[in-house]
């Protein structure tokens, strides 16, 4: 039987309204929503990916934290009945778990109300009052005490060899602290006092990270100072790998020139980031080695499927193969880098952090509206197939009917509230200089984010017909000569693979002298109907380039797009090439509606 | 954002619906279009904190339109009088009955101030004093409004002479009025254009928007009017894609069904109407039925007595062009006839 260890965190399970009755507008897939059937779902998608592969495996879970958001009862409750459900489904063992308080686990009008009750409280009084929710719902879950006043508060043993040291990173945490901290002294008292330490591979495990793939700095989210004795402490007493959480993203980094190595298992139920976690299969010969499984969720939005967990290519996402966490000889690491132990580093990236934000997903995800969006494109059968050009290359099997959208005045409000949505998201209102509404349906549902940002704004019609128009509505009318406008947002109906975006930027010489000196060019859609998973680099000619059979020939290079999209809705693009009127039946023999938005008799010509 | 400031020699004019407008529908969302009637304390602060930070103080005549504004919100009155504090002369234009009361206007003695047939006041001076330069010159919102159209017109260069003159309609244009950059450069004014032109279909067709007519937009340019306009007369819209210079339409007609509803057809500049009338035809023939245009500028080809203000050709726009402004603007049409008098 193989034996892996199933890794999860930042659960954040969610009251679905406020103390009070307010919706609470969470992001979590897992709610205390009196209908249990999303989340259960949801929790039964996992089981189910996780049984797939490894339905006859010992399992360790491992959770590093953040099971709930706020700390409140309503949610550990809940929270129960879905961990309690992944234990019975995967069979696992409640001595093989591991369950790590995070800071959204404590409850932090309990440490207002310990403060009322006594303003001199001491540490051990407010940890105590914090965790009285997470200490019940420990309790009730695992049958073992919770210390809150303890460092390393449990520890499992994994296969006779390996110890899951289980540290809580939060006793410090108060109102004003909210950083992770390890009390350095108890932290070593602690230690001596685990029994199989000296003849177990150990392994930490702890919510806070300490070092970041996300954020631009290197201290993560851990106390500075704290973090250099917490480093040193783990080094000297032969700990070289961490499991963390708390980031939200599933990360991987090397400190010290890969003395000490960190995963963490991302979110494992954000609508609107990435949800992933992690498998490590435990391989054991003379070497301790585990396989590093990272599972995503991948969002069809299909209508049988909302979701489905698959796994990520490693490689791609700059994760190894394989964590060697004991080996005779030093293991090697491939990337390494040299930690700069100090506490504010934001503009210095070293190789695997320039390589982590390069994949790091960031894309805009909304209930509301990506999902209300595709609810019309269904509800107003705006999804047609058929043959569909846009210019001789661009050339589609399918196509969204944005015009018919936008004609209904409160689809038109909702399209440019999703519009203006996006903007809020990703903070893009206070950095951008300039909007441009692209095409006919871009410059419609551009308007409201024009007025409701006093933005200058400009509205183009798509390069390809430019010869269509009055020579002054293809103007820009702006002048960037004075370089004033170095961010710009494009708003956009439809994007595909982003080309037309390319040569707008960079083909006609008045604008090409227009975005010489623009440093970030957003894009902004209502649909992506691309190939490319999403991310706010595939508009970019860098990763276009490297697509497979992709005509890299007729682009042009532009790397300084950061692209967000209301809804994916992948369109089959035509497969034919140059010959298509001849080799494409539905073109050749009419098998189904042909429409062009170009004039194709210049080119026939 | 103040869209409707106007800065005249004598006066700073503002507009307080056209600026609730904007705080109802853009800065809120509470989507009642140009319907609004109240004024909120919102607003009036807004234009409070917008004048304290201006630097027209050496100008201390201030005209504020209460036009289409029946009722205010508590506290109004108090942001009035502190804006009158910061040294300024206050002029209220289009006062209704409703709103005399909640401004206190029967406090003010002034000789000037003469109730109109509805017993509110055209023109109200919030002051007392016996001699004004506003007392001798006529404040009305539409000339205003022209007033800086044409000013804007023509200082900013927006009227473009062609290289040689234009010749797709089978007359000589000798120059085009760039409205793409207009709208482009003019933010925020030309916000307070299209709530002026948003006012004018209402008051055009009143009865008629009850059955909730279409907007039709048919170049780059109308369509942006066009999203403006939808949602401050809350309509629903449609664009034919596109009836420019090209006259090709992309966009199949049969996708969108006419039968029995109303379309008003929407440009940015009409001048000899020949789009307009390919649009309308288009409607008419797929079985709608057409209410009439309107658009930003139209050029007046003919007299006002020769196309009547009732007929269905006769566009509605903000700003004209007429045989009083285009020698000024130097907007010319003419065709290879001789003229009459040779």
């Amino acid at each position: 039987m193989s034996s892996i260890i199933l890794h999860i965190s930042d659960l954040h399970v969610s009251l679905d309204k406020k103390i009070g009755g307010e919706i609470n507008n969470h992001d979590s897939y897992l709610s205390t929503s009196e209908n249990e059937e999303p989340s259960i779902l949801y929790i039964d998608k996992f089981i189910s990916s996780v049984k797939r592969e490894y339905h006859s495996s010992k399992i360790y879970l491992l959770i590093t934290g953040d099971i709930t958001n706020a700390g409140e009862v309503k949610e550990f409750k809940y929270a129960k009945i879905f961990i309690d459900r992944i234990i019975d489904s995967l069979g696992i063992n409640l001595e093989n778990i591991l369950l790590i308080p995070g800071d959204h686990d404590l409850n932090r009008r309990a440490i207002e109300n310990q403060l009322e009750r006594n303003e001199t409280s001491s540490l051990e009084e407010i940890n105590i009052s914090k965790y009285k929710n997470f200490a019940k719902f420990y309790y009730e879950l695992l049958k073992k005490e919770f210390n809150p006043n303890k460092i390393i508060f449990n520890h499992i043993i994994l296969e006779d060899s390996i110890i899951l040291l289980g540290l809580n990173s939060c006793t410090k945490i108060d109102l004003i602290q909210k950083l992770g901290n390890i009390p350095i002294l108890q932290f070593e008292q602690e230690l001596q006092e685990i029994t199989d330490f000296k003849s177990h591979k150990t392994i930490a495990c702890v919510h806070h990270n300490f070092t970041s793939s996300h954020e631009n700095k290197n201290d993560g989210q851990w106390d500075s100072e704290n973090r250099k004795s917490f480093l040193e402490k783990l080094l000297s007493n032969g700990i070289e790998f961490v499991f963390t959480g708390n980031e939200h993203t599933n990360g991987c980094k090397s400190l010290f020139l890969g003395q000490i190595t960190t995963s963490d298992s991302g979110c494992l139920s954000s609508k609107s980031w990435d949800s992933t976690y992690k498998i490590y299969k435990i391989l054991k010969s003379d070497d301790i080695v585990f396989k590093n499984t990272i599972y995503s969720l991948q969002k069809p939005y299909g209508n049988d499927s909302s979701y489905e967990w698959d796994i990520r290519t490693n490689k791609i996402f700059s994760q190894p193969d394989e964590f060697v966490v004991f080996k005779k000889n030093p293991p090697i690491m491939k990337e390494d880098i040299l930690e700069i132990p100090s506490s504010n580093h934001d503009d210095i990236k070293t190789v695997e952090e320039e390589n982590s934000i390069i994949h790091t997903v960031n894309i805009y995800y909304s209930e509301d509206y990506s999902d209300e969006l595709y609810e019309k494109v269904k509800k107003l059968n705006l999804f047609h197939s058929g043959h569909f050009h846009w210019s001789e290359t661009s050339r589609a099997h399918n196509w969204i009917d944005v015009s018919k959208l936008i004609e209904d005045k409160k689809n038109l409000n909702f399209v440019k509230n999703a519009i203006i949505d996006v903007i809020e998201n990703k903070d893009l209102g206070n950095k951008i200089d300039l909007i441009i509404g692209l095409g006919y349906e871009g410059n419609i549902i551009s308007t409201k984010a024009a007025i409701k940002y006093n933005k200058p704004y400009a509205f183009l019609p798509y390069s390809y017909r430019h010869d269509e128009h009055h020579p002054f509505e293809n103007e820009l009318n702006f002048d960037n000569s004075t370089g004033n406008f170095k961010n710009v947002l494009i708003i956009t109906d439809v994007v595909n693979d982003g080309r037309t975006i390319r040569k707008l930027i960079n083909k006609r010489d008045k604008q090409k002298t227009f975005f010489k000196d623009v440093d970030k060019i957003y894009v902004v859609s209502l649909f992506y109907t691309g190939d490319s998973v999403l991310n706010n680099d595939i508009l970019n000619y860098d990763f276009i380039k490297n697509i497979p059979s992709y005509d890299i020939e007729n682009d042009e290079e532009v790397n300084n797009i950061e692209f967000y999209t209301v809804k994916s809705l992948k369109v089959e693009k035509c497969p034919y090439g140059k010959d298509f009127r001849e080799t494409c039946l539905i073109v050749k023999d009419k098998l189904g509606c042909v429409n062009l938005f170009y004039d194709e008799s210049k080119y026939l010509k | 954002m103040i869209i409707s400031h106007i800065v005249t020699p004598l006066y700073n004019y503002f507009n307080l619906h056209a600026e609730e407008v904007i705080s109802s529908n853009y800065l809120n969302d509470d989507n009642q279009g140009i319907y609004i009637s109240s004024l909120q304390f919102e607003t009036i602060n807004r234009l409070f904190n917008y004048i304290k930070e201006s630097d027209f103080k050496s100008q201390n005549n201030i005209v504020l339109d209460f036009n289409h504004i029946e009722h205010l919100q508590p506290n109004i009155l108090k942001k009035v009088i502190e804006i009158r504090e910061l040294n300024f002369k206050l002029t209220f234009l289009n006062i209704s009955l409703n709103i005399i009361e909640s401004l206190s206007l029967e406090n003010i003695v002034n000789s000037k101030n003469l109730k109109n047939v509805n017993d509110g006041f055209d023109i109200f001076h919030f002051f007392t004093d016996s001699t004004s330069d506003l007392y001798d010159v006529e404040i009305k919102n539409y000339k205003i409004f022209e007033d800086e159209f044409k000013k804007v017109l023509k200082d900013k260069n927006y009227v473009v002479e062609y290289d040689k003159p234009h010749s797709s309609s089978f007359v000589y244009l000798r120059s085009f009025i760039d409205l793409k950059k207009f709208i482009s450069n003019e933010r925020p004014f030309i916000y307070y254009a299209l709530y002026r032109l948003a006012i004018k279909i209402k008051s055009k067709w009143e009865i008629q928007l009850k059955d909730k007519p279409i907007l039709v937009g048919q170049s780059l340019t109308s369509t942006f009017i066009v999203s403006v306009l939808s949602k401050l007369l809350k309509l629903d819209i449609l664009v034919f894609d596109k009836i420019g210079p090209i006259t090709k339409l992309y966009n199949k007609l049969e996708k969108h069904n006419f039968e029995n509803r109303k379309y008003i057809v929407v440009s940015d500049l009409v001048c000899l109407g020949t789009e307009v009338k390919i649009t309308k035809s288009l409607i008419e023939f797929s079985g709608g039925k057409y209410l009439g245009s309107v658009s930003l500028v139209k050029v007046e080809t003919l007299t006002r007595e020769d196309l009547k203000k009732e007929s269905i050709h006769r566009t509605i726009s903000v700003f004209s062009i007429t045989d009083k402004n285009n020698q000024d603007l130097k907007y010319f049409i003419y065709t290879n006839l001789k003229p009459l008098d040779e």
